[in-house]
């Protein structure tokens, strides 16, 4: 395929009658198309087969026209910011649409949500089973019963609570010795309600609520939210504002590479490299309080702008911290590197192929580790990540086990300090406004946004109907497509790497757990986990 | 017999004591490595009035505030040896070090097949704790205690090879025996450095510390055979912990370089400049260790045993030849 107008074209023909370009977005390169729900997948099909990937499937209630079920596509492998947006009306009690999770197994985690969510039903879904409520909850869905476990293995709960975990999240490994033969992993122990939330509010204070969503990485959030906002209002960013979105977002995710590593170096027992590395994040936390000051939510995001300058003696501070933190990291860098514990303990050890990278839809530093080159800095270029503004690099390494995923993340502080170092200069000369004085009131419209966050591709889409609540928000996390890759990463290693091959992925729960309405009888799903629990030491000693 | 009595209560007591002392000085070395401060002073509010609140203290403090503690035992557990494992892998870890010269003061340190009793018994410490940690019943406790076993194994060789590398050398079965033959000549870390390297390797497998430290891994199996242990049992095993710190540490010290004896110990004087030197060169054995803690990270159990098998196994068996030939050239009989 030539452009994406072929594509277009194609899919044309293949969906023929039910075709209908209904939008355009982002410069005319995200394409909104309408077709039938028995069309999806024969559309999946083609998408698939010309190397396209799933970003995301999500469903929202559009009131009169019955529930709209979304298809992203990426196409960026064809165009810089290339997306198709398909999607289809379903009606009826219950809803029922085909499922493409039994095509790629990109869209089984999403498929499953949505399911929660809206209650549709997948057709020829591979795994129908609860992904945030618990696996017994009362099932509109026919639950599938999952017993894979044989006699002879022993059956080994990491999680909910574990040490090598400081989040919610279980991993139920079917060990037999040392070696892990399969493993199940639930997600969903402490939701929160968040894409619910933003639904009833303002778009304004929809930006610290989402903000809030990962202490970790708060600006990406913040930062793909009001992307999305302003491409709704279709309104313009001073150039001084998005030289301080990109400064802030690179400061957050050296800071949070920083504490990934420090973590990694605990799960394989090296304390001191958590020791060290946390020293060495220090400085970063202290210039986003001296930029924003906060050091943990920086809050500096606003539609139209940021809500904070930078003076020049902060640019001057920040820079010289940034030197010092590029000097000790080089250091601790070298050692890691050459370590020989730290290598035997990461090299080769839970290996994805590329195929698999491509087949579970891994995004960001783990996807970038196994050999594919997918950055959203450089496939979707948002605030000043284009050529014209900042030059710099995608880091990719090929070998795709852990230690390639570690060096990923180390390049990536470099790399992000040269950023942050390029925009300080530019900041230095160029002067004007913080935030655009155009506002307006909201239009109807909706609109795609993509943003690189420390762990992968984080999607944000959303619907206005033209009050200034948004009508709907859909998240999806890095998070929530790397854990799911795990099952490929866990398949047949050994126990002892367990936790840092989950830890390589640098599994953020709570931005996987961001979604469903709490219900004042979730007490249940502790009662669940809490006699697997019971029984298991039973099976183990036995068995 | 009054002086035997004393001697009977007074060497566990002072092992347990520098026991304390020494894990103090490795929490506190590898805080300082990692730019920490190391221990901050925690502890049950009744302990203060009659402890002080000295910070040395501080592994004291872990072992009787958990004397305060409930202890819980598990519905699954084999109660009987949950419990007595525990207890019995601490009487063996004070009968071993009755076994040590402390700078002259000792109980069984001059007995002509020492050596061989405490290689028994300090098997045997690790022994009980693998067993606890099976009796247990929690799949924590029982993948912990087989990865113990397995590195028992591999470590067990290792430490035996040295201790007789430095009784063939020195021609001695007894602890005190080669102690005077070091007065006599060098101190056998001059002799064999091998064999020193090799017992300082497999101090830090018994004693759970990196790269070794497999067994107890948090982030994998919580804690590993102490998983169900709390309380008192859990007290009773730090102690038994402490014990066979310093008696690790005193073994090499013995072994090695020559247990602090730069004096004979003709006079009380004497005896105390020994003594001294002892815990010196204890503590400076346990620098070492806490050094080693700090800048390793954890093998897995399959890495631990082949790196083990390719490399310590040979230098063990290296160091055994090493001593023979230094035997001959020194022509000990």
């Amino acid at each position: 395929m030539e452009s994406l107008n072929d594509v277009l074209n194609e899919l044309g023909n293949i969906l023929k009658p039910d075709f209908e370009i209904t939008g355009y977005g982002c410069g005319g390169k995200h394409v909104r198309v309408k077709t039938s729900p028995y069309k999806l997948l024969d559309a999946a099909k083609y998408m698939l087969s010309i190397g396209s990937r799933i970003v995301h499937v999500t469903a929202s209630d559009m009131g009169f026209d019955g529930i709209r079920l979304m298809h992203i596509y990426s196409l960026e492998h064809i165009d810089k910011h290339a997306h198709l947006i398909l999607y289809a009306y379903g009606n009826g009690e219950p809803v029922k649409f085909p499922s493409v999770a039994q095509l790629t197994y990109q869209a089984n985690w999403a498929e499953r949500e949505t399911m929660e969510l809206l209650g549709i039903e997948f057709d020829g879904h591979p795994d129908p089973r609860h992904i945030f409520l618990p696996f017994e909850w009362p099932n509109p869905v026919e639950s599938s019963s999952e017993s894979k476990a044989d006699v002879k293995q022993v059956t080994l709960p990491i999680g909910p609570y574990h040490p090598a975990m400081l989040e919610g999240g279980f991993f139920k490994l079917f060990v037999d010795g040392e070696d892990v033969i399969d493993v199940d992993i639930k997600v969903g122990l402490n939701h929160r309600g968040i894409m619910k939330l933003a639904e009833s509010r303002t778009f304004w204070r929809d930006i610290f609520l989402v903000g809030r969503i990962c202490g970790i990485c708060s600006v990406p959030h913040q930062l793909a939210f009001v992307n999305a906002v302003e491409r709704i209002l279709e309104i313009n960013v001073p150039e001084r504002a998005e030289y301080i979105r990109v400064l802030m977002a690179e400061l957050n995710r050296i800071h949070s590479h920083l504490l990934w590593l420090g973590v990694a170096g605990d799960l394989i027992g090296f304390k001191t490299l958590l020791m060290w590395a946390w020293k060495i994040r220090e400085p970063i936390q202290d210039c986003i309080e001296l930029l924003s000051g906060n050091r943990v939510h920086a809050d500096s995001m606003s539609i139209g702008g940021v809500r904070f300058d930078a003076t020049k003696e902060q640019l001057n501070k920040v820079e010289i911290r940034l030197l010092e933190v590029k000097r000790d990291f080089k250091k601790l860098a070298e050692d890691i590197a050459s370590h020989s514990i730290v290598r035997r303990r990461t090299e080769g050890v839970g290996v994805m192929s590329l195929n698999n990278a491509r087949e579970a839809g891994a995004v960001g530093p783990t996807a970038r580790a196994s050999g594919w080159k997918i950055d959203v800095r450089r496939d979707s270029p948002y605030s000043f990540y284009d050529e014209g503004h900042i030059t710099w690099d995608v880091v990719v390494e090929e070998a795709g086990d852990v230690l390639s995923r570690v060096m990923v993340r180390v390049k990536e502080i470099f790399t992000s300090i040269d950023i942050c170092l390029q925009c300080i200069d530019k900041l230095k000369s160029v002067g004007g406004p913080i935030a655009t004085s155009e506002l307006k009131s909201f239009p109807e419209g909706e609109a795609l946004s993509k943003v690189e966050a420390p762990r992968g591709e984080l999607v944000y889409y959303i619907i206005s109907n033209g009050i200034d609540i948004p009508h709907t928000v859909r998240i999806r996390t890095p998070s929530y497509r790397n854990i799911a890759a795990l099952k490929f990463m866990l398949r047949g290693c050994r126990l002892a790497d367990a936790p840092i091959i989950i830890g390589s992925v640098d599994p953020c729960f709570s931005c996987t757990d961001r979604v469903m309405i709490v219900d004042s009888k979730s007490g249940k799903q502790w009662t669940l986990s809490g006699d697997e629990f019971k029984n298991l030491p039973f099976k183990g000693w036995r068995g | 017999m009054g002086m035997l009595l004393f001697t009977i209560i007074a060497i566990p007591v002072l092992c347990f004591i520098l026991g304390v002392l020494f894990n103090y000085e490795i929490r506190k070395i590898y805080a300082r490595s990692q730019y920490r401060l190391g221990p901050l002073l925690s502890m049950h509010s009744e302990l203060r009035d009659f402890l002080g609140s000295s910070r040395i203290l501080q592994p004291l403090y872990d072992v009787l505030k958990l004397m305060f503690k409930e202890t819980i035992i598990p519905r699954s557990a084999r109660k009987s040896l949950f419990i007595s494992s525990p207890i019995i892998s601490l009487i063996l870890a004070v009968l071993s070090s009755y076994f040590i010269s402390y700078g002259g003061l000792s109980l069984f340190a001059d007995n002509p097949l020492s050596i061989i009793f405490i290689t028994y018994i300090l098997i045997g410490v690790s022994l009980f704790w693998v067993l606890g940690g099976l009796a247990s019943s929690s799949p924590w406790s029982v993948i912990g205690s087989r990865r113990e076993a397995e590195l028992m194994l591999v470590i067990e060789v290792s430490l035996l090879s040295s201790i007789f590398s430095s009784a063939i050398i020195s021609n001695s079965l007894s602890i005190g025996g080669i102690m005077s033959f070091q007065l006599k000549y060098y101190p056998i870390i001059l002799l064999n450095p091998f064999a020193a390297l090799v017992f300082i390797i497999s101090v830090l497998g018994k004693l759970h510390f990196n790269p070794f430290e497999i067994s107890e891994a948090d982030v994998e199996i919580v804690s590993g055979p102490y998983t169900e242990y709390s309380g008192k049992l859990l007290a009773v095993i730090l102690s038994s912990k402490y014990i066979l710190t310093s008696v690790l540490t005193g073994l090499f010290v013995n072994l090695f370089i020559s247990g602090g004896l730069i004096l004979p110990p003709s006079n009380p004087y004497n005896q105390l400049i020994n003594f001294i030197v002892f815990i010196l060169e204890c503590f400076i054995v346990t620098f070492i260790v806490s050094i080693v803690h700090s800048i390793a990270p954890r093998f897995r159990i399959d890495q631990a045993i082949s790196w083990s098998i390719k490399y310590l196994w040979p230098l063990s068996a290296f160091s055994i030849i090493f001593s023979i030939i230094i035997r001959s050239i020194l022509g000990v009989t």
